[in-house]
């Protein structure tokens, strides 16, 4: 008897936690659905191993429901992972499952970990580790593991537009896998004595500014058509 | 005055000694003859003289001045033809001209270039490249080319070299208007000693790379004998004064009435008016190519 | 007469065909990679981002004028060389040759100032060329691509130049492209004072490049002495300049490598020339 006593508050006590990991996503996708569209300036800094960029400035747009485009004058270095499939696949609240982790305090706020498992075998995505603040129902922290892009880790800020869940810096830490020269491409024939060493599990950063945020002001469709 | 003096002019190319000793002068207004069988070092004595050669030893001198130390300043004064001419196949006769005109060392309008190929007989023919010019007009181009800047001295390596009768013709008369119309100094090495014969004044011969003998052409001939050809009606009668008057002269049958005999110049006179006192009946008295029987003679030895 | 000379030997190099043979096949070079880079350019774009696109994605012009003409710089700056010796190669030796020669080595000019005009005109040459590859490689390029930041890749990894700092690099790298040529200019007339012909001056330059260029590429020891003095292990330095930081000390020393050579090719070259008994 008792076993199944222990069983059934086992059962009622995750359900609890379930509802309440669901909740807190919930409350994060509602927010996020307040925005129909916005537009921003982005600054892109990215500190990678093997790529050396500056400092790129640009423009990125995005409309409801997945429609998302960066544009750039001079070439910025994005996160494949992690800046416009994130609120989308969150957004799906029957294409996943979740679970109420522990609590953490990630610069100075107090947040809850969900972790998030898709219910689809072949979502690049295979687990999400989202950690929202209850009180504001902010994610200030998301930990990504994909299939092909190994672990990404976003730490997010946010300033004038916490109402609508638009941060206004997003720091992302991403997996180098190795570096593999195309011999082909580049007829480098000085031999460089100082190459570099590749080490492993070596991660690059890239951090997202965003200033000027636009919201809800409406995009025309054209702007996300194809160059 | 000497305009040109070579002075023991050596070249050796490695062991080969292609020049040993070769000295000679050539004084203004001359027309000089630079004789020597093939491989006696013509070529290259003449090529030293226009610096295209640096001399082994010896010293060569323009106008008085040394040619290694005043090169350009010589040069500017010197017109040549090495051989045949050789021109910028792909460019006018015009050109050409203008290209030689512009590193000639003096500053010859557009104006002379054209007279000049009007005086070679090239009118018309400015504007053709040079490839579908026949060796004649090549020739005649050379020539132009040598006179552009109205040089003192003119040097002529074998100009008629390749040429028909006419172009021969041609060029000797040419030569004599240099000498006679422009008072131009001519070093002239060629191979047609009868032209040599007829236009030099004086000569140098050289063999195996030594001079020879220089002198007054006609000097160094009037000292050689002299070969005639002597066509008589009656050979009897010629034989008879051979043996009363000249018995010392031997004669021998070329063709029929028709006799060589090697003789002093000083005797031709006297021997013709014995002949034709002597009822012979001279129809013909023909002196043969003397310059050619002396430069074998000097070259054979 | 130095001065009027260097303007014969432009206006020999101005009516040989062969003069723009070069000039023509650079054209049509240029003008292929440029139609490839319009048909498929952005594959090979992904094939110089392939390390990466894992977890990066790259955003903004990246197939633009200035990629394309590094491409064409790269791609081209083996082959310029023997396009260059192709008149070069032909200046001393060419004259041989004809026999003009002869007419030119009796005037009053000096030899050393035959060789000095003819280097002249070489140099004229060579940096004509060096200009129309830069015309046809940036600006045609630009005009049909549009222009932007420039993407590189080297042995370090990948590098990305902001467009406001292109223009200086590529006038610099230009410069030492010219400085490359120039150097290979020199070589193949020096092989053309030895010579009676072109073929010989031109084949030996090429073969030249390639064998200093094999063994710059070689990872033996036994040749990492001498590798600093090949003049080919500085002909690429032009790609020096697309490099952050800024390699001054390695621009530097390639360009007095490559002018030192210019000099000694040349001085041997004057050499030959005055010491030469011409007797063709």
């Amino acid at each position: 008897m008792k076993p199944w006593i222990f069983l059934g508050f086992l059962v009622i006590v995750a359900n609890f936690y379930s509802q309440t990991a669901d909740a807190l996503l919930k409350s994060v996708v509602n927010k996020i659905n307040l925005v129909n569209d916005y537009k921003a300036e982005l600054q892109v800094k990215a500190s990678i191993p093997f790529i050396k960029v500056p400092i790129a400035n640009a423009t990125i747009y995005f409309k409801k429901k997945d429609k998302f485009k960066v544009e750039s004058k001079g070439i910025a270095i994005l996160p494949k992972q992690g800046l416009s499939d994130l609120t989308g696949f969150l957004g799906k609240t029957s294409a996943y499952s979740s679970v109420l982790g522990e609590e953490k305090t990630i610069n100075d706020h107090k947040t809850q970990l969900v972790s998030v498992l898709p219910s689809d075998e072949n979502s690049e995505i295979i687990l999400a580790k989202v950690y929202i603040s209850a009180s504001d129902a902010l994610i200030y922290r998301t930990v990504l593991t994909t299939k092909n892009s190994g672990t990404v880790s976003i730490d997010y800020e946010y300033n004038h537009n916490k109402q609508y869940g638009l941060p206004s810096k997003m720091t992302f830490k991403v997996d180098i896998k190795k570096f593999k020269m195309p011999k082909s491409v580049a007829s480098d024939i000085r031999n460089n004595d100082q190459k570099k060493k590749y080490k492993e599990n070596e991660k690059g950063t890239i951090i997202l500014t965003f200033t000027s945020y636009t919201v809800n002001q409406g995009i025309s469709d054209d702007i996300f058509k194809a160059d | 005055m000497a305009l040109i003096q070579v002075l023991s002019l050596q070249k050796h190319f490695g062991a080969f000694q292609a020049v040993k000793d070769v000295s000679f002068h050539v004084n203004q207004g001359d027309v000089f003859g630079f004789l020597g069988p093939n491989g006696a070092g013509k070529s290259t004595t003449i090529r030293c003289l226009l610096s295209l050669i640096t001399p082994s030893g010896g010293d060569i001198r323009f106008f008085g001045k040394s040619l290694r130390e005043n090169r350009s300043e010589v040069l500017s004064r010197v017109g040549c033809i090495i051989e045949k001419p050789d021109f910028y196949k792909y460019l006018s006769a015009q050109r050409n001209l203008e290209i030689f005109a512009r590193i000639s060392g003096q500053q010859i309008p557009s104006k002379k270039i054209q007279e000049m190929l009007d005086f070679v007989g090239l009118t018309g023919r400015e504007k053709d490249k040079v490839a579908g010019f026949s060796h004649g007009m090549k020739q005649r181009l050379g020539i132009a080319q040598t006179l552009l800047h109205n040089p003192d001295i003119v040097i002529l390596d074998e100009p008629t070299t390749g040429l028909d009768p006419q172009g021969i013709i041609e060029v000797r008369n040419l030569i004599l208007r240099l000498r006679d119309e422009q008072n131009k100094t001519v070093l002239l090495s060629s191979h047609q000693l009868s032209e040599i014969e007829i236009i030099a004044n004086r000569m140098v011969i050289i063999n195996q790379g030594r001079t020879v003998v220089e002198g007054e052409v006609q000097g160094l001939l009037a000292k050689q004998s002299l070969n005639l050809e002597i066509t008589v009606e009656d050979p009897l009668k010629m034989e008879a004064v051979f043996s009363e008057k000249f018995p010392e002269l031997t004669f021998r049958l070329l063709y029929p009435n028709t006799y060589h005999v090697e003789l002093h110049t000083d005797q031709r006179k006297e021997l013709i008016q014995h002949l034709v006192e002597g009822g012979s009946g001279v129809k013909a008295v023909i002196p043969k190519r003397s310059l050619e029987d002396f430069f074998i003679k000097m070259t054979e030895k | 007469m130095l001065r009027k000379n260097t303007y014969n030997e432009l206006l020999k190099i101005a009516t040989k065909i062969r003069s723009y043979i070069g000039i023509g096949a650079l054209t049509l070079l240029i003008l292929i990679v440029l139609f490839a880079m319009k048909a498929d350019g952005k594959s090979y774009v992904g094939f110089v981002t392939a390390s990466f696109e894992q977890t990066l994605s790259f955003n903004g012009k990246i197939l633009n004028g200035n990629l394309i003409a590094f491409i064409i710089l790269q791609m081209l700056i083996v082959h310029v060389p023997l396009l260059i010796a192709l008149v070069t190669g032909d200046l001393i030796s060419g004259e041989e040759a004809t026999g003009t020669v002869r007419m030119l080595a009796t005037k009053p000019i000096s030899r050393t100032g035959i060789v000095l005009s003819k280097w002249f005109a070489a140099t004229i040459y060579t940096l004509i060329m060096t200009l129309w590859l830069g015309f046809l490689s940036l600006f045609v390029a630009k005009w049909m691509f549009g222009t932007g930041d420039l993407i590189v890749l080297n042995s370090e990894g990948l590098l990305v130049l902001p467009e406001s700092e292109l223009a200086w690099r590529f006038g610099l790298s230009l410069m030492i492209a010219f400085l490359a040529l120039w150097t290979v200019a020199t070589l193949s007339m020096a092989f053309s004072a030895f010579a009676k012909n072109s073929v010989g001056p031109i084949v030996s330059t090429m073969s030249v490049i390639i064998l200093f260029t094999i063994i710059g590429t070689l990872d033996v020891s036994v040749f990492d002495s001498i590798k600093p003095f090949m003049f080919t292990t500085h002909m690429a330095a032009w790609r020096s300049v697309f490099e952050d930081p800024f390699p001054t000390s390695t621009i530097v020393e390639s360009v007095v490598v490559l002018m030192l050579h210019i000099l000694v090719l040349l001085g041997i070259t004057l050499y030959r020339f005055n010491k030469k008994d011409i007797t063709s």
